[in-house]
């Protein structure tokens, strides 16, 4: 027996609740940040009370439905939400988003306009799963336009809608932590749930057409302009990024000049320890990972320049009695208690890549454990950082720096850590040590006892400043530093300091 | 072996947010493209194919579903992976453009586990 009416309407405003779950859960999973919402009383409006409702800007996504339901409804937003959620979208840090929420300037909003309707876009997608999965009989929602502005004195016109038609209006109160809530709902035609083509009744079949065919014009003139702009921008990139190549080519050398003259790097020779296959299995090493970071190479090696840290590595773990200096054997078996760093610095896996940056800022380290309750579940370290974060956060690069480039500090670590964490045991030796960091490439270790408590942590670093005074390799520095902060400006009114 | 991925979609937005979530799902290119439509899709591997495309249904000048069967007749691009990301759903769509040449299907919102589960099949 066919469902009456009220039955698909009530059907449709349990299953809305549900698709606007599903969006939460989706751009919770997306942009990794707590988005929830709430569903308030059903009414029924004309557009002169969803006037007084939204009384400022708002979003208005136009939805065609064929099927079960019949017509198009529209998703609206009032203005702090289409703020938050663009601003979420394209991961604005956190103060900028609570700037132009605070300011809601039409510029603010007209800049956005592309995330605004990449948002709608999303939400239509999470709509169209749970009706799918849900609705029998649901065909597929079509996004035809998102009109952005003050739609209420001209309604037919900007959203399609007649002036004195009644509407059965679902609101929402949404919230992203940790901003604040705001506004949505679904305007319902109330003949959309009687089968009515919309086209027969009362939504002018011209409406979405115009609003799709201004939309495309001025898509296209957007677009016109837009690729100009690209291009120029494009251009202007371009020449940054030469810049960034050569600079980052260039700055091993410079901060060894800084330095000393004696640190240089090799990625290659760190890439190859990446992809050599691991031939033997090693009790000491508690976890095996298939996502080994990359760490940077920094290193000592005043008796050969050219020659990879792993290389050296190698040689004295294969033939210590052949190292320059001739270490006494027994040095190898000291073990990794007796060397590790015991100040470790914990961060959470929710934090983002700017606040993990303060925190090993503030410390001077180059590495950081990630874990909840004093449980490991990653390391992060520089070189994840540097991979993560825009090279145009770099202040030489200030004026071709984009919102998405600010956005990548808005990453959380949990994206970029390195996991799982290879670790060794307190009384694991130094030998071992060294041929673990060789076999993974990995270039730091984290000590773990049988509780499975963190006790420290071991660097290439730390075994290098303890052969030095054995070997007549020479060691400049302290071990694993901060990430080198002075370089990039966080865009937030908060110059970090250099780690040195 | 390193690969390249080209990402076609409209939005500029979009195509960062995938660039994102491609790299959040750990996955590595050692060359990435963009591109706004299908138009532009094919200029760009005019000048060298890419091993995988992500591609958007939905854009002006030239839809995704078009810029399938256009690059399905191109030699050059014979062995390149393409994977639809769309909020279009449908099982018909779905059949159609996996018909037409298609490898995936990847329907937005997604994840980027979403992205680890449907590529890394394509990256060895």
């Amino acid at each position: 027996m066919a469902a009456s009416q009220t039955e698909i309407e009530s059907q449709v405003i349990e299953l809305s609740a549900e698709a606007f779950d599903a969006f939460c859960e989706d751009i919770s999973g997306m942009f990794g940040v707590d988005m929830e919402c709430a569903q308030q009383e059903v009414t029924s409006e004309t557009v002169k009370s969803l006037k007084k409702r939204f009384k400022k800007l708002v979003a208005v996504n136009s939805v065609k439905t064929e099927d079960v339901l019949n017509g198009t409804f529209r998703l609206v937003f009032d203005q702090g939400g289409l703020l938050t959620l663009s601003g979420v979208i394209v991961m604005l840090p956190e103060n900028r988003i609570r700037e132009e929420i605070k300011r809601g300037s039409d510029k603010d909003v007209e800049k956005m306009s592309d995330a605004i309707g990449e948002a709608g876009n999303l939400l239509i997608g999470s709509w169209n799963r749970v009706f799918r999965e849900e609705l029998e009989g649901h065909g597929h929602f079509v996004l035809t336009s998102t009109f952005i502005g003050k739609p209420w004195d001209q309604p037919e016109e900007t959203i399609g809608l007649a002036g004195d038609e009644e509407f059965i209006f679902v609101p929402y109160e949404m919230t992203i932590d940790p901003y604040p809530a705001f506004s949505c709902g679904i305007i319902f035609p109330k003949t959309i749930f009687d089968g009515t083509s919309e086209s027969d009744a009362e939504d002018p079949p011209s409406a979405d057409q115009t609003d799709a065919e201004e939309d495309t014009e001025e898509k296209t003139k957007e677009e016109a302009k837009e690729q100009s702009e690209e291009e120029s921008k494009d251009k202007a990139e371009e020449e940054a990024g030469e810049q960034a190549e050569d600079r980052m080519e260039e700055e091993p050398e410079a901060s060894a000049e800084q330095n000393s003259g004696d640190v240089q790097t090799d990625e290659s020779a760190a890439k190859q320890e990446r992809e050599a296959p691991v031939e033997a299995k090693n009790d000491d090493v508690d976890t095996e990972t298939s996502g080994v970071a990359v760490e940077e190479k920094q290193m000592t090696a005043a008796e050969s320049k050219d020659q990879p840290v792993s290389e050296t590595i190698q040689r004295m773990t294969q033939s210590p009695a052949g190292l320059p200096g001739e270490p006494p054997p027994s040095i190898l078996a000291i073990c990794a208690e007796e060397i590790m760093d015991k100040d470790v610095v914990w961060g959470s896996p929710d934090d983002s890549v700017q606040q993990a940056l303060m925190e090993m800022q503030e410390h001077n380290t180059g590495y950081m454990m990630i874990g909840r309750d004093g449980v490991l579940e990653g390391i992060l370290s520089n070189s994840n950082i540097t991979g993560a974060i825009s090279p145009y956060l770099r202040p030489a690069f200030a004026k071709w720096r984009r919102p998405l480039d600010d956005a990548t500090l808005n990453i959380r670590v949990k994206w970029i850590m390195s996991r799982p964490v290879r670790t060794v045991k307190p009384e694991t030796s130094l030998v071992t040590i060294m041929g673990n960091m060789c076999r993974f490439g990995q270039r730091a270790f984290p000590v773990v006892d049988e509780q499975g408590k963190v006790r420290g942590l071991v660097t290439v670093f730390d075994i290098f400043k303890l052969l030095s005074s054995f070997t007549n390799i020479s060691m400049v520095g302290e071990s694993p530093e901060a990430h080198p902060l002075a370089q990039f400006d966080l865009g937030v009114g908060e110059k970090v300091q250099d780690a040195k | 072996m390193a690969k390249s991925l080209m990402i076609v979609d409209d939005s500029a937005t979009m195509r960062k947010i995938i660039m994102r979530t491609v790299r959040m799902s750990g996955l590595e290119f050692d060359r990435t493209e963009e591109a706004g439509n299908g138009n532009e899709a094919l200029e760009k591997l005019g000048g060298g194919p890419v091993d995988i495309m992500l591609c958007d249904i939905n854009m002006p000048e030239m839809s995704g579903t078009e810029l399938v069967k256009e690059v399905r007749k191109l030699d050059s691009c014979a062995d390149m992976r393409i994977i639809m990301v769309s909020t279009e759903s449908s099982q018909e769509l779905i059949d159609g453009v996996v018909a037409d040449g298609a490898n995936g299907y990847i329907t937005k919102p997604f994840t980027p586990e979403k992205f680890q589960e449907k590529l890394t099949p394509f990256m060895n």
